[in-house]
């Protein structure tokens, strides 16, 4: 019995050691591509002088100004929009409701080129680059933050908490008010402070819809540093940046008061209760049309050449017609699929390896330090990333300035901490008695761990290399700053294309774009 | 008095009560037994209003309330699991109800009904605690002072003793009973135990799978 009891501990002593050598190599990564290329711009290129200078900028206090303004409110809208629909996936079952999850949360795993190309589609003419744009393409990226967040939270207040309410008395407003709203304020506000993030460091739509006239201070940092050469600015630009989203993300960042006895509650049929079934179903045909609508415009958009249908734009993709303007569409699809398969490739098993360290710790404290370390390049603008990356790699011996490795260990950084939350969750809700088991019946730790663990979590790390291969796929802030010439990805293209007038060009990255939909789809739907 | 009329509930395509009818005479406590899935809780649920009836009617002194939205029923419950406001402490989960009386109440009156309430069920210096703070006993009788409350026609009550050990389940049994004796409450009590509706009730009502009588 003893002897048991002795190999079971054994077992998990042994993954634990296992689990935290084999970490040294991810918080090496993150050392090398994020700490150093961040504490480099810092050190190097950091003075009072620039932020004196970009405060006294009438024209940096504008952008300031503007990419407050415009977040607060994209913040506010996105909530707006995304409350419907949130309740009903929330409180209600009904059919087709995981179509319409998958597609209010699709465009959040599409790079946000595309949804802003996708918007502009949309939009007539002179609205096309403007605030209305700008603020609709951040609505439709950020939905999937506040229905994922809050609906999950909202699927452990117990139901008979708001029937109770209404049993005393209570109209349905005041018990949304005075008992579900307490039960997920905190997931509200979290949600919230993510979606200003996103949009407080929009780069891609702005790029797109933002025209001469709007810049937000992520745009503003890649102008001052590549078009500009000044460095000292955008990097001052780029600690205010840091500063404002760890201030917000601080404020707002979730706190669990009722969380400890809440479970998940079944959810209720829609087809049962008439009087909520309409409510339910123009919430479901709102938001389908919403996010929807855009896509199909764009798509259609694709055909449309001089006020007419044709396919030529699809066709001019690949017969050599936009070699002319420099944009080699099937050097780009290469690129894209090459520099995913090694992002995939490398940060899987630097994931795992992290969220093995994570899930086999005794210590909470531990986990919470992973989760910190881990998630900073989350909180961290890409295009801050990207230009640490090319003032760090420029000189002997380590020269990748100019080469296309260096995309694809940025695209590893971003998308690590995505990679470990997918693997850290499942790995950590497995039972130690199944270790146990194992063991017992003759297993070795190793083949206790492929047996158990591995076999438990290759769904996830299915899911784990499609989000991998999406990141790298969409990626567009630090890419901008890290690619050249013939490094070119799907959406540097199709941004160029975009930022090109003519009708071929355009409808041709509306082609390029609708064909990306479709590869990201493929991808995910594949994990 | 509670006349419920061949109520049929079906959820998910599925009948879970049919043609059930009942009656309940006003200051009265009535028993509901039967086995787990007989469609209790369910019952329960369309007399309140909480889940919609397919056909049948459910009216009290005369008055059909079949429509009538769960707020406008004056029907008080008390839940299997409790179900307090976890964020409230328990002199505001009592005090609930009262800021959707009729006429408005003071804020005097309203401290002296939770005053009187706590007392009822033994919890005079329980005011400040938070619901977590709050064994399973506890947090019983706090769900039935609020029930109270709002002085609802009817109270329904779904299987207050569950998950209770036997010691506390005898306890508060005798309490309730009590309780509900001295208030001169109209009560529905749901139970899987024949035993506690004897205790309780003055009129016990027997179903089976799916629920008719």
């Amino acid at each position: 019995m003893d002897k048991h009891h002795a190999a079971m501990k054994q077992t998990l002593a042994t993954l634990r050691r296992a689990a935290l050598v084999s970490s040294v190599l991810p918080a090496a990564w993150l050392i090398v591509f994020y700490v150093f290329p961040l504490g480099n711009i810092f050190s190097r290129a950091l003075s009072i002088d620039a932020f004196t200078d970009i405060l006294g900028n009438s024209g940096i206090r504008h952008v300031l100004w503007f990419t407050m303004w415009q977040a607060l409110l994209s913040t506010a809208l996105t909530l707006i929009v995304a409350f419907p629909i949130t309740w009903a996936c929330s409180r209600w079952q009904f059919t087709g409701q995981r179509f319409v999850i998958g597609l209010a949360t699709a465009p959040f795993v599409l790079p946000t080129v595309i949804v802003a190309a996708a918007v502009r589609a949309t939009l007539p003419q002179q609205m096309s680059s403007g605030i209305t744009g700008i603020l609709f393409a951040h609505v439709i990226f950020n939905l999937a933050v506040v229905v994922r967040i809050v609906s999950a939270r909202w699927q452990q207040a117990p139901p008979n908490t708001a029937a109770a309410a209404r049993t005393l008395g209570a109209s349905a407003w005041k018990t949304f008010w005075l008992v579900t709203w307490p039960m997920i304020r905190s997931a509200v506000v979290g949600a919230a402070g993510i979606v200003f993030m996103f949009c407080f460091t929009s780069f891609g739509v702005i790029k797109i819809l933002g025209g001469p006239r709007y810049s937000t201070i992520e745009v503003e940092i890649f102008t001052r540093a590549v078009q500009f050469g000044d460095i000292n600015t955008a990097v001052a630009l780029v600690l205010l940046q840091l500063i404002v989203i760890a201030i917000v993300l601080g404020l707002t960042a979730p706190r669990d008061e009722f969380g400890k006895k809440i479970r998940v509650h079944r959810q209720s049929h829609i087809r049962d209760y008439p009087r909520q079934r309409r409510l339910v179903l123009a919430s479901v045909y709102a938001t389908v049309l919403f996010v929807g609508t855009p896509f199909v415009f764009m798509f259609v958009s694709s055909f449309r050449l001089h006020h007419r249908w044709s396919i030529n734009a699809w066709r001019h993709l690949f017969d050599g017609t936009l070699d002319s303007i420099g944009v080699d569409v099937a050097r780009a699809m290469s690129n894209s699929l090459i520099f995913a398969t090694l992002t995939v490739a490398i940060t899987v098993p630097l994931a795992l390896c992290l969220a093995c360290a994570s899930a086999y710790s005794s210590s909470p404290s531990v986990r919470r330090l992973i989760a910190i370390f881990v998630g900073a390049p989350l909180a961290t603008s890409a295009v801050a990333l990207g230009l640490g990356m090319i003032i760090t790699f420029d000189q002997s011996p380590i020269n990748w300035r100019s080469h296309w490795f260096l995309l694809v260990c940025a695209h590893c950084t971003i998308a690590l901490p995505l990679a470990l939350r997918v693997l850290a969750a499942p790995l950590q809700s497995i039972p130690a008695t199944l270790r146990d088991s194992a063991r017992t019946l003759g297993a070795s730790p190793l083949q206790t761990w492929r047996k158990i663990d591995l076999a438990i979590i290759k769904r996830p790390l299915l899911i784990c290399a499609g989000l991998c291969a999406a990141v790298s796929l969409g990626e567009f802030g630090a890419t901008s700053f890290l690619t050249r010439s013939g490094n070119d990805t799907i959406p540097t293209t199709i941004a160029r294309l975009l930022g090109r007038p003519g009708d071929i060009v355009q409808s041709s990255g509306y082609a390029l774009a609708s064909l990306f939909v479709l590869l990201i789809v493929g991808v995910m739907s594949r994990a | 008095m509670l006349d419920v009329h061949n109520i049929c509930v079906v959820l998910g395509g599925t009948p879970i009560v049919q043609d059930f009818s009942l009656q309940i005479p006003t200051g009265t406590t009535t028993a509901l037994v039967g086995p787990s899935g007989s469609g209790k809780t369910t019952i329960l649920h369309a007399i309140c209003g909480i889940t919609p009836v397919t056909s049948g009617s459910v009216s009290y002194d005369g008055r059909d309330i079949t429509n009538t939205p769960i707020h406008q029923r004056k029907i008080g419950m008390v839940f299997q699991d409790s179900d307090l406001f976890p964020h409230l402490t328990v002199w505001h989960n009592i005090a609930f109800g009262l800021a959707f009386v009729t006429p408005r109440l003071g804020a005097r009156a309203v401290a002296e009904r939770v005053q009187e309430l706590l007392a009822l069920v033994g919890m005079e210096t329980f005011g400040d605690r938070r619901i977590d703070d709050l064994s399973g006993g506890e947090q019983r009788r706090v769900a039935l002072a609020r029930a109270l409350a709002p002085w609802p026609h009817l109270l329904l009550l779904d299987e207050p003793f569950s998950a209770l050990d036997s010691a506390l389940r005898l306890r508060l049994i005798a309490d309730i009973g009590d309780i509900l004796s001295a208030t001169r409450t109209t009560a529905l009590i749901v139970t899987h135990d024949p035993a506690e509706a004897e205790i309780l009730a003055t009129r016990t009502v027997s179903i089976s799978s799916p629920s008719t009588t």
